[in-house]
């Protein structure tokens, strides 16, 4: 209620000022607190409690789990263990690769790793099911004799495997120098 | 203790804790206007017979609104707002709106003491002889309402209730200068 205002309240008058009666009071007292505004309880609902319970046990499933390393982060830590691992190695190669001759030698290697063996690749060109007439045999012999006399030990043993597999009828022996003792003798005159 | 704390609450705070089921809140709001009420009703009417049914009329009606009360308005405000309303429609079942109270007997609570009491039913003789509208205003600003709080309660404009009150007392000392 706002203060009196604009100078227009006066003095009080002198009016009579008859008091409520008890009963009155009484009556008005008792149907206030008949008809109070009904207090809200917060009661938690019947539904709360499963589902704190709920909860609970699922806070404690994921605690006693065992925690299992996420896929993303194993991977990162896989890739910085491979990269300390190269970066621990790389120098000892970086240190051979200094050498000429075996840079030389391994860069040979690798070549010849690569490439077919040049029977092997001539027998792959006439195909798999191509049956070696006996001469044939005995030039594919003689070619990894030379290589062998040659000092190409290597690739004169694997066209001689090589010749060994797609001739499985000629039942040729298991070792080249073999193979050469039995084949040339008949070869030189 | 409690009602230690419910006498140092505003009106709005009693009638918000009443809302809330505090019946003790509105015990001590009811101490707290009753007697004004009543004085108001009686000067508005002094039959004590019809005030006591207008006074429980409007605490019902305060009862009864309780949980629609909003604290924008003071809750005195709003009591004397539920109590004129009962008393306008006392006068509208009596077909009496627009009239005075001349037609009514002298005040029940007439004893004929002393001198200031001579006075105030002298006074409020006069003052029942008043348009419904004048009469009002007074008696709301005798209550200690302010132009603002009786425009309010009334439903007119301020400068309306300011003109009804000079007139009022305009007229009231024109009567009691003439019984002088």
């Amino acid at each position: 209620m706002s203060e009196q205002k604009h100078g227009h309240r006066t003095e009080r008058m002198p009016l009579p000022s008859p008091r409520s009666t008890r009963e009155l009071d009484d009556k008005i007292l008792a149907y206030a607190r008949d008809n109070a505004p009904r207090q809200r309880t917060h009661r938690p609902a019947r539904w709360a409690a499963g589902l704190a319970t709920a909860g609970i046990v699922a806070v404690a499933v994921l605690i006693a789990l065992p925690q299992k390393p996420v896929p993303q982060l194993t991977k990162q830590v896989e890739e910085r263990s491979s990269i300390a691992q190269y970066q621990a190695v790389a120098p000892v190669a970086s240190m051979k690769m200094t050498s000429p001759v075996l840079k030389e030698e391994i860069s040979s290697l690798e070549e010849y790793a690569r490439e077919p063996a040049p029977a092997a690749r001539e027998l792959a060109s006439a195909g798999t099911s191509a049956v070696l007439d006996e001469e044939q045999l005995h030039e594919q012999l003689k070619l990894c004799a030379e290589l062998l006399e040659a000092g190409h030990e290597a690739q004169a043993r694997a066209t001689y495997q090589a010749l060994r597999e797609h001739s499985p009828a000629c039942e040729l022996p298991e070792s080249l120098e073999e193979a050469i003792e039995q084949d040339l003798p008949t070869d030189t005159p | 203790m409690r009602s230690l704390i419910n006498r140092l609450r505003s009106d709005e705070a009693l009638m918000q804790a009443y809302q809330r089921g505090d019946a003790d809140a509105f015990e001590c709001l009811y101490h707290r206007h009753k007697d004004g009420l009543y004085a108001f009703l009686y000067r508005s009417y002094p039959r004590l017979a019809v005030v006591e049914e207008l006074a429980q009329e409007a605490w019902l009606g305060v009862v009864n609104a309780a949980a629609n009360y909003r604290p924008e308005a003071s809750f005195k405000t709003w009591l004397y707002q539920i109590g004129r309303n009962r008393l306008v429609d006392f006068w509208r079942r009596r077909d009496n709106q627009h009239g005075s109270l001349e037609d009514l007997p002298e005040p029940a609570a007439s004893t004929g003491g002393d001198c200031r009491q001579a006075l105030g039913e002298r006074l409020l003789a006069a003052i029942g002889k008043l348009p419904a509208a004048q009469r009002n205003a007074l008696l709301l600003q005798e209550q200690g309402f302010s132009l603002r709080d009786i425009a309010h309660i009334t439903g007119d404009g301020e400068e309306t209730i300011k003109s009804r009150l000079r007139y009022a007392r305009r007229q009231l000392r024109e009567r009691l200068g003439d019984e002088e």
